[in-house]
């Protein structure tokens, strides 16, 4: 069977065996999505020497064909590792849980469907196991705290609309142009109408995969109820790779983004927006999952601001943050799902120190954070410097409003470490509160993913050229990436190193270590060193509240003022209820009233029904005369 | 008057087979439904009357007269009559008496239409008119009897009353067999056989999107199971309609997979309907909640069912749905609007009715066990709408060769 078959049918079923034969669900899952890894290796290996394609036929005039290409061969490889690495996780954590069969069984056929995302050759092909993936979005939301239901089927809402959005988008593109492949021979100028309305429409599929605002809004509601491993799975990996791989091709390889400056605009609106607001959100949360969700949300507005930049540079840089983005946020929610079983909750307040009895948690978090945070010389900080450049270089195309993005894009990364700092102060370091005295490190499976990304941020940042630039990204795209800048990463990190050394040595030998500790007291009175006088981490940006304007609109976001599902959901049952209470209403009034009217007639006509002979005998006469008299006129 | 064509011909190609498949299968579930649950009563005139609807639809199907189509419409209407009002209840009788007078006085109107053909061609044989044009007015006055059978705005009234008074078998058999009788004949009418004015096939068009989109507003706003189910009924048949007023290929192809996508997971979810009435006692869904607990393969068999009419791949209901997407954007993208509109309120209602029902905890205590033998039934026919859906090449060939068929001969 041919290599592209196996890496469907693999996955799926090694699901399918999961699911039925529960005692081997962890066998099967674990070693179906090895398989599938070293099938996406081989097919990578394959797609470096030229693209490879596997025909189906043709049906109703579509055809049916998989391919893979350099781009999809690196993002195929991409989902197959970060199934495995979430799987490894999952062994331990949803051990036991409340819909663990299922969670097993969801993952191996996202991971079926997102490969066949990425093996079709044409749109129409991708739809189908595009939508197939609102299944699984479903399926793996569904089990969970309680009111899990309600936010799979918001999160079933919106993507859902994005993909009937996608579809008219898709289907409007190949009744206009045909039949649209994925890697057309040179991709189509966004100049008339429809292929303008027709890209839009499916980059709103593609920004909804991938998170974007103001189609985000399930993120940080299924934070509140669904397990790490899902956050992980779904949110940090699976949507962004194939939101971004999709947007990508969309603006690359089928339409050509750098010929439509309005088209740019927006998208880049989209993204500064997205950066900004989502990470304003983060820094008032209270919960470690829904602050994560924000983030995941908010770092979407790279890759997009990036892409949407039509440079060649900030197009690199966008689809290079979407693999750092997928590294650190995966092992962000990886490493707080380990908290989070073994701390029993994710409550930002009642965490706290946990760096001396989770070592392996708290540096694998911490380099993970600093990596979101753009610290070089971590691989978040390249990525997000190649979108600057991508913006910066819009000036010399005399775009007025590159400032804008530029200022959105830094501020959201300042904004990012902030908050960053107040997650790690209040789950790793601070004062630990009674309850977590007995937390003990997770298990091998489970520190084992997070730290293997850990460790890819840095080695991604230092060698962020000699790896994945050179071998992963610049070979996916079809332009030519102008060098970067003068960032030298290996150089800066030996600075890094020296400084952080010197630091070091001030640390042993300077004063540093002579401060005097004293019991908390309070106008002179001593305070008793318990529970109360704890001092968490909530609070750090609280001001952020109290600012004005800003204040108002974070309530108004806390209650989900903004959020798209609630105007959705509100103008539909409201046109839902016209329908009901005016259309029905007036409808049946209308039959009733023929009802009516034919019942009057009816009772009318029974007088002249009385069985008296003479009058029927006269109904003839008078009909008669009036017959005779229309023949006798005529 | 052309005599030699033989007027009692019924007669068809693979298209018709096609047809007579989807309204056998449905016909055939639900008389194994019956043959569980319809135990006592007027048992007798029950089995009578649904064969005869089944029979008269497959009927409608072959032939090849549209007096003979006429007789066997009027037949439907009449075992209609009498199954809805199985209970004799006195919101049954009126319900039934409902569904009696509106298609019934509909289908006067038709008449009308269809002796205004007799006139000016000379006959009433689908062979014979086969090609010819047919005036705005007459085609009007026919539709006027599609859309009552066919329950689209505004005729579409009598249909969530019929569905609440009727034994839940026969609101399977009115979804997938007696309301198709309307799609048949205008299929075969307006599409296969008579030229039709653009502006008469834009006017259906326009109707059946404005049709589905209030329907399923009604449908996101229901309080009931069934009540649900009726008017996405009406909904989905605006599909259909959407789809066959598009004719060309898609238009066709599109419009008869979404008649077998429909009546299938139709009937299969009202069958679900009515298991979860006897077991609860009632179908309010603000009462209902948490039989993914009790009874999981039952749940997942009405999601598959469900997310077949959402159109959600990879069940047949999404190539049905993204092929009258295409035939529809082809014409107008307003229309494909539209469309893609009520295809969310179609998403909304039954993510909402599966939320409901199913998820959650229970919430009436003593639910009755349910019955395995239906199960099973919900269960193939959830797996037949995946399986299609898997294979959908082979109804689409299907659809394809029946089509150089009925029009290559033209």
């Amino acid at each position: 069977m041919h290599t592209f078959l196996l890496m469907l049918l693999v996955p799926l079923a090694a699901g399918i065996l999961g699911y039925v034969v529960t005692r081997l669900r962890n066998e099967f899952s674990f070693i179906g999505a090895v398989v599938a890894l070293y099938y996406a290796v081989r097919v990578f290996i394959q797609s470096r020497h030229g693209t490879v394609a596997y025909e189906l036929g043709q049906v109703a005039g579509v055809p049916v064909a998989l391919r893979v290409d350099a781009l999809s061969g690196f993002v195929l490889l991409c989902v197959a590792a970060f199934a495995v690495l979430v799987l490894l996780f999952s062994l331990r954590y949803m051990r036991g849980r409340d819909g663990a069969r299922g969670f097993f069984f969801f993952v191996l056929l996202g991971l079926a469907c997102s490969n066949g995302v990425l093996l079709s050759a044409n749109l129409l092909v991708m739809l189908f196991f595009w939508g197939v993936l609102l299944i699984v979005l479903y399926g793996l939301l569904l089990p969970g705290r309680p009111g899990s239901e309600k936010v799979a089927a918001k999160a079933l809402v919106i993507v859902g609309l994005s993909d009937f959005a996608m579809l008219l988008g898709i289907v409007l593109v190949a009744v206009q142009f045909g039949w649209i492949d994925m890697a057309p021979s040179a991709p189509m100028p966004l100049r008339e109408p429809a292929a303008i309305i027709g890209f839009l429409l499916i980059a709103a599929g593609a920004l909804a995969k991938a998170g974007s605002m103001p189609l985000h809004s399930w993120i940080p509601s299924a934070a509140e109820t669904a397990p790490a491993a899902v956050m992980a799975y779904i949110p940090a990996s699976l949507d962004k790779l194939l939101g971004i791989y999709l947007l990508t091709r969309l603006s690359v390889d089928i339409f050509d983004i750098s010929s439509n400056v309005a088209v740019r605009n927006v998208l880049m609106t989209v993204g500064a927006l997205t950066i900004l607001c989502a990470v304003m959100m983060a820094l008032v949360q209270k919960r470690v999952m829904k602050l994560l969700a924000f983030h995941s949300v908010s770092q979407v507005g790279y890759m997009v601001l990036g892409i949407g930049t039509g440079i060649p540079v900030g197009i690199a840089g966008g689809l290079f943050h979407m693999l750092n983005n997928t590294i650190y946020k995966t092992g962000l929610f990886l490493s707080a799902g380990s908290v989070e079983m073994w701390g029993k909750t994710d409550e930002i307040d009642e965490l706290g120190g946990l760096a001396g009895r989770m070592p392996v948690t708290f540096v694998s978090f911490l380099v993970a954070a600093l990596a979101i945070a753009g610290v070089p010389p971590l691989n978040g900080f390249v990525s997000k410097w190649m979108v600057y450049q991508g913006v910066v270089e819009l000036a010399k195309e005399g775009n007025k409003l590159y400032p804008l993005f530029l200022i959105a894009a830094m501020l959201g990364s300042v904004l990012t470490l902030a908050s960053f700092l107040k997650l790690i102060h209040s789950m790793f370091l601070g004062q630990r509160p009674a309850a977590l005295a007995r937390t003990r490190e997770a298990g091998f499976a489970m520190w084992l993913p997070p730290v293997v990304l850990a460790f890819a941020c840095i080695l991604f940042g230092v060698f962020a050229y000699e790896i994945p630039l050179r071998g992963l990204i610049y070979p996916s795209l079809p332009l030519l990436v102008e060098p970067v800048g003068i960032w030298q990463p290996v150089l800066t990190t030996l600075l890094v190193l020296a400084s952080l050394g010197i630091g070091a040595l001030v640390y042993l030998f300077g004063t540093a270590r002579r401060t005097t500790a004293t019991r908390t007291f309070v106008g002179g009175e001593m305070i008793a060193d318990d529970e109360e006088s704890r001092v968490t981490g909530t609070a750090f940006y609280t001001p952020v509240k109290h600012l004005p304007i800003l204040d108002e609109l974070l309530k108004y976001g806390e209650r989900g003022a903004f959020d798209i599902y609630n105007w959705l959901t509100g103008s539909l049952r409201a046109l839902g209820l016209i329908s009901r209470h005016v259309v029905d209403r007036v409808l049946t009034a209308l039959f009733e009233f023929t009802g009516s009217m034919v019942r009057l007639a009816g009772r009318g006509l029974s007088f002249v029904q009385n069985g008296s002979l003479p009058l029927y005998v006269g109904w003839v006469f008078i009909g008669a005369t009036i017959f005779l008299l229309i023949l006798a006129l005529k | 008057m052309n005599l030699d064509v033989n007027w009692l011909q019924f007669r068809g190609g693979k298209l018709e087979l096609f047809l007579a498949l989807v309204l056998g299968l449905v016909g055939l579930a639900a008389l194994l439904y019956s043959l569980v649950k319809i135990r006592a009563g007027r048992v007798a005139e029950y089995f009578i009357f649904v064969v005869v609807l089944v029979a008269s639809g497959i009927g409608v199907v072959y032939a090849r007269n549209l007096i003979v189509i006429f007789a066997l419409w009027e037949l439907a209407a009449l075992a209609l009559w009498r199954l809805v009002a199985y209970h004799r209840g006195e919101e049954e009788l009126a319900a039934a008496n409902w569904a009696w007078l509106v298609n019934f006085g509909s289908a006067a109107l038709m008449l009308v239409g269809l002796g205004q053909i007799l006139v000016e061609r000379g006959t009433l044989s689908l062979d014979v008119l086969r090609g010819q044009t047919l005036p705005f007015l007459p085609a009007t006055l026919v539709l006027v009897g599609i859309l009552a059978k066919s329950a689209t705005l505004p005729l579409y009234i009598w249909l969530p009353r019929a569905y609440k008074a009727a034994p839940v078998p026969v609101c399977a058999i009115l979804s997938g067999v007696a309301e198709n009788i309307g799609i048949v004949l205008f299929f075969k009418l307006f599409v296969l056989t008579m030229r039709v004015p653009d502006a008469f096939m834009v006017m259906v068009a326009g109707l059946a999107v404005v049709s589905s989109l209030v329907a399923g507003g009604i449908a996101l706003t229901a309080g009931t199971f069934r009540s649900t189910l009726a008017y996405s009924t009406v909904s989905q048949l605006g599909f259909i309609f959407l789809g066959l007023s598009m004719t060309g290929y898609y238009g066709i192809t599109a419009g008869l997979l979404y008649v077998a996508a429909h009546a299938v997971a139709k009937a299969g979810l009202f069958f679900t309907a009515g298991l979860v009435e006897d077991s609860a006692g009632h179908g309010e869904m603000d009462r209902l909640g948490g039989v993914a607990r009790s009874n999981p393969v039952l749940a997942v068999a009405a999601g598959m069912l469900m997310l077949s009419i959402a159109g959600v791949p990879p069940f047949i209901g999404f190539f049905a749905k993204l092929g009258v997407v295409i035939a529809t954007v082809r014409y107008s993208l307003l229309l494909g609007v539209g469309a893609m509109v009520s295809a969310l309120f179609t998403l909304l209602y039954m993510v909402r009715l599966y939320t409901s029902v199913f998820a959650g905890t229970a919430k009436t205590p003593e639910m009755k066990p349910l019955n395995g033998f239906i199960v099973g039934i919900v269960l193939v026919l959830a797996l037949v709408s995946l399986a299609a859906g898997i294979v959908y090449y082979l109804p689409v060939k299907l659809i394809e060769s029946g089509m150089t068929q009925a029009l290559g001969a033209l």
